[in-house]
């Protein structure tokens, strides 16, 4: 594992840390506007990659707790409640839905669950345009805020992406993580060894799902709004994904690498050429599923060696 | 003591009978051999006892318990373990993790206790290679390992020597033995090489076409006429 294994690993860590708590000091709002849509991506990134790494289930339906975060909070400030209790309904509510969605996913397998839960994004994306007393319709919900939230959000991010990492780590030392990857490695096997897959699986999808719901939760705190665009669009659903598997699962740092290289190369085409981004992010996801191994210029370094031993299938 | 009582287990594959009121006794602490022709049965009645198959009719006691029909891990978690005929390692774990996985289930091993399990079966050496890159006969031993770091009460051994040459059918068999004797492991196993069985299992069952034909000691067994008749054919035992 990368993470806090050696002197060298902490001098890293602490440099990062340190450079990240000093941005908003140093650069203008419209920077950490940038840092914290990156941060956001990141989280859901990593939120994904903690079930994608370890089960090897595909859950492409991890915009649908963002959104009900997203939209919870948003439902919640603007009928004026405190925010503390807008953050517990929106996690509750988060909470509610991951299980209800994981229990009802959880016999699908393969494709069949990517698919599966990349239904769920649609079916929340038509309850969002259609329940208007509750999302706003299409013009969504609107909150205010103020320039000092999008600086509370960044701090918040820094900390949850942190969080996010040392727990998918430690996960995967736990038995926990041995029983998630038995899963991958065997589903069949894992079970003749007493590893009930059923429960594992939901409970790695609800623990994945509050990070990317939280990350749904300060996206509106910072941007102010929410919209089934800003929720279950295409940079939600996808942009994730494509951070995460474009590098491969050989490291949990990966995705936040395939992060920066996503929103890089995401500002550039949008800065040079803005109709065909989409369609070059399109691009660059095939190309990741084509060639995941030659696409990883980084991956013989030593720095991003894989210190534990621990493999995957992609490595 | 009884560990496993099979009664009445039959199941279907469409229009193909695969097991027909089969029945059968199990003591504790012993090993009994379940031979057969391909497609006689045998593993169908694996895959029925651990649960990965859900039997159509019969019942299958475990300690007086009827498991027909829980699921897989539930079985496993009573004490039931079993090993695959097409040896099934965990993709994309080392040998250590793979048996550390199926310790899980008794509690948390130590390592040494596991390093231990691998010497017994000439496994040191790969503890951290990928299991999926094992030979063969490694990945047969490896099947096993991971039953032993589970303790079971009851263990189905899948044609555990197939494959295998003699000296490696020699320390299976002793692995299979010493369950027996510090767990108390009582264990079905499965196989067409009748002399290896024999230097292992108390009773033998002959199973043919999803029928249990004969059963009793191995010379009860071996010169039974049915058996003679429809699995060994005219020549004779190798012995």
């Amino acid at each position: 594992m990368i993470i806090m294994k050696t002197a060298e690993d902490i001098v890293i860590a602490t440099l990062a840390l340190a450079t990240m708590s000093a941005v908003p000091f140093v650069s203008s709002s419209y920077i950490v506007f940038l840092l914290n849509g990156i941060m956001v991506l990141a989280l859901c990134s990593l939120s994904f990659n903690l079930v994608y790494a370890d089960t090897g289930y595909m859950n492409l339906g991890n915009s649908v707790p963002f959104g009900v975060g997203a939209y919870a909070f948003a439902f919640a400030l603007s009928h004026n409640w405190s925010a503390t209790l807008a953050v517990v309904v929106s996690i509750l509510a988060i909470l509610f839905f991951s299980a209800l969605s994981g229990i009802f996913i959880v016999r699908l397998k393969g494709a069949y669950y990517a698919i599966g839960t990349l239904a769920l994004v649609l079916f929340a994306q038509a309850l969002a345009y259609n329940l208007g007393w509750l999302t706003g319709g299409y013009q969504g919900i609107i909150v205010s805020v103020t320039v000092g939230s999008a600086y509370s959000a960044y701090y918040i991010l820094a900390f949850l992406n942190a969080v996010l990492l040392l727990l998918t780590a430690a996960i995967r030392k736990s038995s926990f993580g041995y029983r998630m990857r038995s899963i991958k490695g065997n589903e069949i096997v894992a079970s003749t060894l007493g590893i009930n897959a059923a429960v594992n699986k939901v409970i790695v999808l609800i623990i994945g799902s509050l990070f990317a719901g939280i990350a749904g939760i300060l996206s509106t705190s910072y941007n102010g709004f929410v919209t089934s665009e800003s929720s279950f669009g295409i940079s939600i659903t996808f942009l994730p994904v494509i951070m995460a598997i474009l590098l491969g699962s050989f490291s949990i740092v990966a995705p936040l690498i395939g992060v920066t290289i996503v929103a890089l190369a995401s500002e550039i085409f949008v800065t040079t050429i803005p109709q065909l981004t989409d369609f070059m992010l399109g691009i660059l996801l095939i190309l990741a599923a084509l060639y995941p191994k030659n696409l990883i210029v980084l991956k013989n370094s030593r720095f991003l060696k894989n210190k534990s031993g621990v493999r995957s299938a992609s490595s | 003591m009884q560990v496993l009582k099979i009664e009445n287990l039959s199941h279907v594959f469409g229009p193909l009978k695969v097991l027909e009121d089969v029945y059968l006794d199990l003591e504790d602490n012993t090993i009994t051999a379940i031979i057969g022709p391909n497609g006689s049965g045998k593993s169908t009645l694996f895959n029925l006892i651990s649960g990965t198959l859900r039997p159509q009719g019969g019942n299958i006691l475990f300690n007086g318990i009827n498991i027909a029909g829980f699921k897989p891990y539930v079985i496993a978690r009573r004490g039931v373990s079993r090993t695959f005929q097409d040896p099934q390692p965990l993709c994309g774990m080392t040998v250590l993790e793979n048996v550390k996985t199926a310790s899980l289930l008794t509690g948390t091993a130590s390592k040494e206790s596991l390093l231990r399990i691998l010497v017994q079966c000439s496994l040191e050496n790969e503890a951290d290679t990928d299991a999926a890159g094992l030979s063969f006969a490694k990945l047969r031993f490896l099947e096993l390992a991971r039953v032993m770091a589970m303790k079971p009460k009851l263990l189905l051994v899948d044609e555990p020597f197939s494959g295998l040459n003699t000296s490696e059918i020699e320390r299976m068999s002793n692995l299979l033995l010493r369950m027996r004797d510090e767990f108390g492991t009582s264990t079905l196993i499965s196989g067409h090489l009748v002399g290896h069985l024999a230097k292992v299992a108390k009773e033998f069952v002959a199973l043919h076409r999803g029928k249990v034909i004969a059963k009793g000691s191995f010379d009860e067994v071996r010169n039974n006429p049915a058996v003679i008749e429809t699995y060994l054919g005219e020549s004779n035992v190798e012995n």
